[in-house]
């Protein structure tokens, strides 16, 4: 049915001035007009689906008319009760209900709180740009790689045992993939807690071209982006120790 | 020791390896043993840089190999400047390679062998029906891994999967690189190249179908 059909019955609300905060809910309902007349608020323009909504089946201490030739109807009767009152002050809901802001508290000195960073899983799908392997498993592959694979990928060393290839495609191997954010690259499937605040975070660090690269535990390290060469089986043979170790 | 000026034919050879030109200094055709032994102490070095970034095992240089394909780049491209031979004596200037070929002679030979399709094509720009072309062609399609790509029809039996792990990977990368169909859809050679790029098969090369 049509809210607006001819002759359907216009609603009014009447409630307390002391009551006035129950009307927040329905504050948003932007056609409703609100006016104020010895002591209580006057709402009109409801709607009957409206009155019968929850939000307003669930203010207390209300009285709901329905509006008929200038009489009130209380709602089911047939006898008026009273005249609508004239000469009201109608205003949009919204502007005779204005929101007011709590003031700042100017001796609020509270600035030692700090926010921890971590990183935590997220349901963002992102690109893996890079993949961290192990020595040994590197070595396996590259031993017989393909020229093709390698030509469009980079490599870095990380620590021990453990070496980083960027580029795409990457190769088919396991190892965690990450995913970059400006300077930062970040385990695939996880972003920072508060990934607001990693352009502030990113500046603080200041990585200066280089990458940071963060660990599932959320702590990171730093990778210099002019150690990272271009992957080819010269190139790891030359950085690793000969054959059968599986440190680098 | 190996110095630019201490020989015609080593400048020759280190300016084709450095610099990928031919640069010829002198008519001469006839090499001292001392000159050999200076190119093949080049070309020897020169293998073992590469051969770092062979897979698997590298096979042992070669230096007569090595030597041949060198005097082959170097009298090719001598006579296509400059020719006072006649025509039946090209093919006793430019022998073929008597002997084996195993992974070792192809990838040592290849220092200089992979040089000579464009000699070739050059030397066929010149003059269709030159003898020296003609001469040049036969002794490509002995070697298909120096050919690959160069369009040359591969002679009986020399067009196979080479059985050395280090050669065969080569000649794939090699195929995949120069994007030489023909090979590539030869049986047998089709499935190792589609194995080398794995999934990626259309981003690395889109008209392998």
């Amino acid at each position: 049915m049509a809210e607006d059909t001819p002759g359907s019955l216009e609603y009014i609300l009447r409630i307390g001035q002391e009551h006035r905060d129950l009307l927040s809910q329905v504050r948003h309902w932007d056609k409703l007009k609100i006016a104020l007349h010895e002591g209580s608020y006057w709402i009109k323009e409801l709607t009957a689906r409206q009155v019968a909504s929850p939000e307003i089946k669930s203010i207390p201490y209300k009285e709901i008319f329905y509006l008929k030739g200038n009489k009130l109807f209380p709602e089911g009767s047939r006898l008026p009760v009273q005249r609508m009152p004239l000469s009201l002050l109608w205003a949009p809901i919204d502007r005779g209900l204005p929101v007011k802001l709590p003031m700042p508290n100017h001796n609020f000195f509270g600035l030692k709180e700090t926010v921890g960073i971590s990183i935590v899983p997220s349901a963002k799908e992102e690109q893996a740009v890079a993949l961290m392997v192990t020595a040994a498993d590197l070595r396996m592959y590259m031993e017989t790689a393909p020229a093709v694979r390698l030509q469009p990928l980079s490599w870095v060393i990380i620590g021990k045992d453990k070496a980083m290839i960027f580029g795409s495609p990457l190769l088919p191997m396991q190892g965690q993939a990450f995913w970059k954010k400006g300077s930062f690259l970040f385990p695939a499937g996880f972003d920072l807690e508060f990934p607001v605040l990693s352009a502030q975070l990113e500046n603080k660090m200041d990585p200066q071209g280089d990458l940071i690269v963060w660990e599932k535990d959320s702590t990171c390290f730093r990778v210099e982006k002019a150690a990272i060469k271009k992957l080819s089986i010269a190139s790891f043979r030359r950085s690793v120790k000969p054959q059968g170790s599986v440190t680098l | 020791m190996l110095n630019p000026g201490q020989s015609f034919f080593l400048d020759t050879i280190m300016q084709l390896r450095q610099t990928e030109n031919i640069l010829l200094h002198s008519r001469m055709m006839e090499f001292t043993a001392e000159e050999e032994e200076l190119v093949i102490e080049f070309l020897r070095r020169e293998y073992e840089t590469e051969s770092l970034d062979y897979p698997f095992v590298p096979p042992a240089f070669n230096a007569p190999a090595a030597l041949w394909a060198a005097k082959l780049a170097y009298l090719s491209s001598l006579l296509i400047l400059y020719r006072e031979n006649k025509n039946e004596e090209l093919a006793s200037i430019l022998p073929v390679y008597a002997g084996e070929k195993d992974a070792s002679v192809i990838l040592s030979a290849d220092l200089c062998l992979r040089f000579l399709p464009a000699i070739y094509l050059f030397a066929k720009m010149l003059d269709q029906e030159d003898t020296l072309a003609g001469l040049l062609r036969d002794i490509l399609g002995e070697w298909p891994y120096a050919a690959t790509g160069a369009g040359i029809e591969a002679k009986e039996g020399e067009a196979v999967l080479p059985d050395n792990d280090c050669l065969r990977q080569l000649y794939i990368d090699r195929i995949i690189a120069k994007k030489d169909l023909r090979s590539a859809s030869m049986q047998g050679i089709r499935e190792q190249v589609q194995a080398s790029m794995g999934n990626y098969s259309t981003t690395f090369w889109k008209e392998l179908k």
